[in-house]
């Protein structure tokens, strides 16, 4: 005979199986692009992916809206891209850049080359972080393959054509201060 | 060898393009998912559920649990109903002799008052075994786990503040001024010194072109 408390947690996960099947076909899907979305915000591997799982979680606990919403995808990258905004301002952003910096560098080439390139890699990261807010918000998520510009502007709320100035805009700008120094 | 600034932006949006999620990621993300799942399944609810109750809410597990929530408050009220009619019916025998007095007098005063206020402040209850259950009972409650509220005061907490912005262009100028530049350059800005500096210099201008006093003239 089984015990009273096998009872109840039988119940409970009978009563929470619909949600967890949802969930377990959600995190198959998505956690790759929420992934790539934490870590162009991130720069860091282990912060992005608990990033990503803050976000699952935060799906767990608001799974009665699920039915509600209409576009799954742009509601995740939504919650990972406030999520990884918020955890950003707590690390120390210097850091992670200066590992990623190093990991573009290109493995094949002399020492001081490479040490070269990864202080490029470094002044267009720091650049990068100096854009107005709205400019690099659509530049980072312009570099997510998946998404389209109609899909950044629903995550940012803005219209496309506004996605598409920020992204020039911010290229431009990124071209120009590269040039005046601030690869040195 | 150097990129042009337009190719080092789209390598680095490259590298940020090519990202891959660690090995296992998701794995480690639904094994989160589901422990949290777990801790949320035994919720308050749960847990204030006496023990007793369970065989009968499990029996009736294909009914809505709107049964259950119900079946829970009318035992709180069978509960309730039979303590009052306890100490409303506590035998003479048991009540010691000044309190039966007291007890008395309290009645004729005021007769329409709850006897119970009298008898339970005044003496140890006739079944300690239930008032120590629904002690037991009322501490358990009390110790409802953290995980849950935790994990909800974490949710709602505030954002840490951003960290403070660097200098701009201006900001630096400034203090570049102000700790480079010498002190008297720096007290040539203030008007009332400058303007005496000018009186001097002009006196001393006039002072060494004026004609010198001859010797013929002494």
């Amino acid at each position: 005979m089984a015990s009273i408390e096998e009872c109840s947690l039988v119940l409970s996960s009978m009563e929470g199986t619909g949600s967890e099947i949802d969930l377990t076909a959600l995190v198959e899907t998505y956690s790759a692009l929420l992934f790539r979305v934490a870590y162009s915000v991130l720069r860091c591997q282990p912060e992005a992916e608990d990033v990503v799982q803050d976000a699952f979680v935060r799906v767990l606990e608001r799974r009665s809206y699920l039915p509600v919403v209409r576009d799954m995808r742009v509601w995740l990258i939504r919650i990972t891209w406030n999520l990884s905004i918020d955890r950003r301002r707590r690390i120390r952003p210097e850091q992670m850049d200066e590992k990623f910096a190093d990991s573009l560098a290109a493995r094949n080439t002399p020492a001081d080359e490479a040490l070269a390139e990864a202080r490029q890699m470094k002044a267009v990261l720091r650049e990068i972080e100096k854009l107005p807010k709205g400019e690099r918000n659509a530049l980072l998520l312009s570099a997510i393959e998946e998404l389209g510009t109609a899909e950044i502007a629903k995550v940012l709320g803005r219209s496309e054509s506004a996605v598409r100035a920020l992204l020039f805009r911010a290229r431009a700008r990124l071209n120009k201060r590269l040039e005046k120094g601030g690869s040195a | 060898m150097r990129k042009s600034p337009e190719e080092a932006v789209t390598r680095v949006l490259a590298g940020l393009r090519d990202a891959e999620p660690p090995a296992g990621m998701e794995r480690r993300i639904l094994e989160a998912v589901h422990n949290r799942a777990s801790v949320k399944s035994t919720s308050a609810w749960h847990r204030l559920r006496p023990m007793w109750l369970i065989p009968s809410f499990t029996r009736w597990s294909t009914q809505p649990r709107i049964w259950g929530v119900g079946l829970v408050c009318a035992a709180a009220i069978f509960l309730a109903v039979s303590m009052i009619h306890r100490t409303q019916h506590i035998p003479t025998s048991a009540i010691p002799a000044n309190v039966a007095d007291a007890r008395a007098t309290i009645d004729a005063q005021h007769p329409h008052s709850p006897k119970e206020i009298a008898t339970t402040a005044q003496f140890a209850s006739p079944t300690p075994s239930r008032r120590s259950t629904r002690r037991t009972y009322l501490r358990r409650t009390a110790l409802i786990p953290d995980t849950d509220s935790q994990a909800l005061r974490e949710m709602r907490a505030s954002n840490h503040p951003a960290p403070p912005m660097p200098l701009t262009e201006q900001e630096k100028l400034l203090l570049r001024i102000a700790h480079k530049r010498a002190p008297e350059e720096l007290a040539e800005l203030n008007p009332v010194q400058r303007d005496a500096r000018d009186a001097q210099q002009k006196a001393e201008v006039q002072k060494f072109f004026e004609p010198a006093p001859t010797r013929n003239n002494e």
